[in-house]
């Protein structure tokens, strides 16, 4: 972009309430144009460039963040570990009643 | 022949990491002099930039046009981490030996002046929206409009923000000028 056109450009995105304080708005294109020369673009290193970019290339697959998946992976993991708590405790009570001693004839009569 | 962002984007979010790597080509020198405009050292600015492309990298799944750029993107995500970087500073204050601005490339070390030294010292007092604004505008050379996607504002917020800023500045380097705070 030709610095003419910035300077348009410029002074349409700064124009104030103001109308007629044309010092005003000259100051602040002068402040613009300070900024912009200011702020050179860089370039970082050609060293760093390149490490990065081949960091950047071997980096291992990023793992999925969409949140709907995270949350369904995470019900399901939820599920599994209640499924197999319930059927631990139950093979628990299963065992705990299948040890107990069977009640004689003559105590059930008298119970009756 | 020139691939479009958007073509490369889409590509990239296969995982093709031939398309992110031209992406990041494309970027890289505008991501870091953000960041070391916003920073003040190479050091740091290289560090941040190598971590606005990682995040890049793991989160290009997540990103959809909307009608900020990929490089508005890019911008974002270098914010918030020197936003970050700042609050992290803030609270374990570290004595820079890098004040003289050095990196690698020789562009600064050729054109600066001390007016230039003297604009970018005090552009670093201002808030960090403001440096933010700032450095889209005049910088990345962003319009209100995009600018405005990219800090949750609206067009008319973005210019009526840049027109107090600037204000505030001329009065600042009039002062400094005149040999006065």
């Amino acid at each position: 972009m030709g610095s003419d056109e910035l300077s348009q450009r410029i002074k349409g995105s700064i124009a104030g309430d103001s109308a007629g304080s044309l010092a005003m708005e000259e100051d602040l294109l002068n402040v613009a144009n300070r900024l912009k020369q200011a702020w050179p673009p860089l370039t970082p290193s050609l060293a760093f460039q390149v490490r990065l970019k081949e960091r950047l290339m071997a980096e291992p697959r990023p793992v999925t963040t969409d949140p709907q998946i995270t949350v369904l992976a995470n019900h399901s993991r939820e599920l599994v570990l209640g499924a197999a708590v319930l059927s631990i405790a139950g093979a628990a009570v299963f065992l705990w009643r299948s040890r107990m001693p069977v009640p004689s004839e003559s105590h059930s009569a008298r119970i009756a | 022949m020139y691939e479009p962002d958007e073509s490369l984007v889409r590509t990239a979010q296969q995982d093709n990491r031939v398309a992110f790597g031209i992406l990041y080509e494309r970027y890289v020198t505008r991501v870091y002099s953000y960041v070391y405009y916003r920073t003040g050292n190479a050091h740091d600015a290289e560090d941040l930039t190598e971590k606005v492309f990682l995040q890049a990298l793991t989160h290009i799944g997540g990103y959809r046009d909307r009608g900020l750029p990929f490089s508005a993107w890019l911008l974002t995500i270098a914010h918030n981490l020197v936003a970050n970087w700042h609050r992290d500073r803030s609270r374990h204050p570290v004595v820079s030996l890098d004040n003289a601005g050095h990196h690698g490339g020789t562009d600064l070390e050729l054109t600066d002046t001390e007016d230039h030294q003297m604009v970018r010292e005090i552009v670093a007092t201002l808030p960090q929206e403001r440096q933010h604004l700032l450095l889209l505008k005049f910088v990345e050379e962003m319009s209100n409009a995009d600018i405005g996607r990219v800090m949750g504002r609206s067009e008319g917020a973005v210019k009526a923000l840049l027109y107090r800023t600037l204000r505030s500045l001329a009065a600042t380097l009039k002062a400094r000028e005149n040999g006065i705070g």
